[in-house]
Parts: C-alpha cells; structure tokens; sequence
C-alpha cells in the first residue's frame, strides 16, 4: 500500500459517489489488517444506512428538517400516502381471505369427519344435523371422531460420536430426518465440539456438513 | 506447531518444545470453545451491521473458520474478539462474492434483526444526529437520506461544494463518534 494512500479519503470519496466502501479492493485490504478501522467503517455504514431508511424517522431529527420532509410530502403529491394506503387495504384483504380460508378448512374437516361416520354405519342421526350444527357448535357426541392430537414435540437427539450433522440452514442443525437442534443450542455451547468436513455452494444456497463429536446436552 | 489459548481464558501449560500433549489439547480447545461461544452475541451484532440485518451464514462460517484455525490463533497477535471480527469480515466477502455481491439476497440465510437491534441502532443514530452541527445535519440528511447531489445541496443552502463535502465528511465522522 502506498504511503500517499488516505483509506479514509477514499471512503468519504466512494461515499460521494454513492458507492459501497466495502466493494473496494483497496479498502479491504485496509480493513483485513486494521481492526479498529474495520469496526468503525461497519459501524459507520450501518449508521448511514440507518439514516438512509425511507420509511421511519430517526429520533432527534429537529423540526425543521420535520417540517422540510413534510413540505416534500406535499410537493410529492399524495402518491406516496395512496400507496401506502393501497398496500394497507391489500394486507387486510389478505388477513380477511386467510382467516376465511382457515374457517373454511376447519369447517370441512368436521364435514369430512361426519360424512365419514354417516358413511360408516355409526352416527346415522348426524347426517341431517350436521349443516345446522355449523362450526361454531360442532357436537362431540360420543360417534364423533376425535380431532387430531397435536403432534408431540420430537425429542432431543442423541448425537454419537463422529455422526455427521448437516447443516440446511444457518439457523436450524438438522440431526437425520426427525430432530432438529436449535440455533440457540448452538449459541449456548450444546453443541461442544464440531469440525467441518466439507462445505459446497449449490447455486445461492450453502450447504455445509459437519462432524460432530461431543454433544453436551445440558 | 506451538499452542496457544486465547488470552480470554486460563491457558494450558506447554512443553519447552512448544508442543502439548493430547490433554492439553483437549483443555485448550474446550477453553476456546468457550470463548467463542461467550464472543458470539458480539459477533452477531458485528455481522448484523456490517450485512445491514442478520445473516447467519456469515456467523456460522465465521465461527467454523474460527474453529478450523484454533491452532494458528496467537494471543501476541491481538484479542480474540479483534481476531474473529477479521474472520467475520473475510467470510463476509466470500460469501458476497459467491452470491453474485447481492449478500441482501438469500432470505434463507438472512432474518430480520430483532426488533430491539433495529431500535437500539436507530437510537444511536438518533443521538449522534442530534450532536451535530445543524448545518452538518442538514447536509448529512439531504445526501444520505434525501439523495441530493452535492451540487444540489450547495445550491439550496448557498455554499460552495467543496464546504458541503466538508460538513458531509465532517458529519460522517462525528456520526461514530457521538455520544452513544
């Protein structure tokens, strides 16, 4: 590196520019070796990036720049406020059709379930009731099946020494088909000793294995 | 190769030679294990800013790179903490390379940073706006959040460019710097 380069210079100067200091070779090769500067420039970044955030107000904004953000409003016209109503009404729609949706799921499933008694020989007076009873009432007669059982949490895994553990996705330890640790397991060092084997990139997404060998489930 | 723990935590006594036995071993990378595990809420911030949200293969490589080099960790070169950020940071620009320099776009590997995250940054910002200069401020959120030009901004404000980029670098300066 050269004795007339300034790296924070040509941060200020890629920032002008509307470039991302990061993307500089020059600047990262500055910040593999300094620390401290790579903790300021993250910081810093994150910071601006914050400030750069369209849709919420940082506190301690004064009011003039309030007032000025406002009078841009006006200038804007209404297309920013009608979007945003727009996207409003689209949530709720959507809340109202997913909610129908699983009224409408929860309701066939009895239908199903008493179709299927009447089907069966045993519950032959429900068959004319059932429409009226709607799922608001459902009866639980004794002919009526039960609903389902919640699925029972699946046990912690027993990890042997040398299993190979694969890892999906970053935040979820899949152990074999039917048990998952969790990240904060991880975090909270149940997850003592690991080494990794190999990892691969399948397009966007990473895959890693790795073997483990001391699980300490405390 | 000679080993050592990382200065955070109780280190393992070696031979003269520099090498340890099998036990020592053992103690030793229990210990860094435990170091790292005890790093790792400070990482995640760290990667949490330098992605601009979670990103938890950044943190996973990180802490497996960590792991794979235990044995090249040298406490004389630096603490830990400084040592995992480098990592953090490198692993950061492979996997951005290896996602097309779009590290923004995996949502598998990326989640929203805690709600708590986003206000404690936003409070931060907040405070280190309000202890700058008012013209500073003005430039600083015309460019930065406003996306005026600098020529723009002198012509709103009656100043020259070259006093513009320097209320602009001043305020990006004093904005790590404020009172958080």
């Amino acid at each position: 590196m050269s004795e007339s380069f300034d790296p924070w210079a040509r941060v200020h100067a890629l920032l002008d520019a509307r470039c991302d200091p990061l993307a500089d070779p020059a600047i990262c090769a500055w910040l593999e070796n300094d620390a401290g500067a790579l903790q300021a420039l993250v910081e810093l970044r994150a910071r601006l990036a914050e400030v750069a955030r369209p849709a919420e107000r940082s506190p301690g904004v004064g009011p003039a720049e309030l007032a000025d953000a406002g009078r841009r409003q006006r200038m804007d016209g209404a297309a920013a406020p009608r979007g945003r109503r727009l996207r409003a009404a689209a949530a709720a729609t959507s809340l109202v059709v997913a909610v129908a949706l699983v009224w409408a799921f929860a309701w066939s499933d009895r239908w199903d379930a008493r179709v299927d008694a009447v089907a069966g020989g045993v519950g032959l007076s429900a068959a004319g009731s059932s429409a009226a009873t709607g799922p608001e009432a459902p009866s639980n007669g004794p002919n009526e099946p039960n609903p389902p059982a919640e699925p029972e949490p699946l046990p912690l895994p027993t990890v042997a020494v040398g299993q190979h553990v694969r890892v999906f996705s970053a935040s979820t330890l899949v152990v074999g088909d039917d048990a998952t640790l969790s990240r904060s397991q991880v975090e909270r060092g149940l997850v003592r000793e690991s080494r990794m084997c190999w990892r691969r990139s399948a397009g966007r997404r990473t895959s890693q294995e790795i073997s483990v060998f001391e699980l300490d489930l405390r | 190769m000679p080993r050592s723990c990382p200065s955070e935590t109780p280190t393992t006594p070696t031979r003269a030679d520099g090498t340890s036995d099998a036990g020592s071993d053992t103690t030793c990378d229990h210990a860094f294990g435990d170091a790292l595990v005890a790093l790792t809420p400070r990482l995640r911030g760290f990667v949490r800013r330098l992605c601009l949200r979670d990103d938890d293969d950044v943190v996973q490589e990180c802490l497996t790179r960590a792991w794979r080099s235990r044995r090249a960790y040298r406490p004389a070169d630096g603490r830990l903490e400084a040592w995992l950020l480098k990592i953090a940071f490198r692993a950061y620009l492979d996997l951005r390379g290896r996602r097309g320099a779009d590290v923004l776009g995996d949502d598998d590997a990326l989640v929203q940073a805690p709600a708590d995250a986003s206000s404690e940054l936003r409070d931060e910002v907040g405070r280190a706006l309000a202890s700058l200069r008012a013209v500073e401020r003005d430039v600083l959120l015309r460019f930065h959040r406003d996306g005026q030009s600098i020529d723009d901004i002198a012509r709103a404000l009656l100043l020259p460019a070259g006093t513009v980029k320097s209320h602009l670098h001043r305020a990006r300066g004093r904005l790590t710097q404020g009172p958080s």
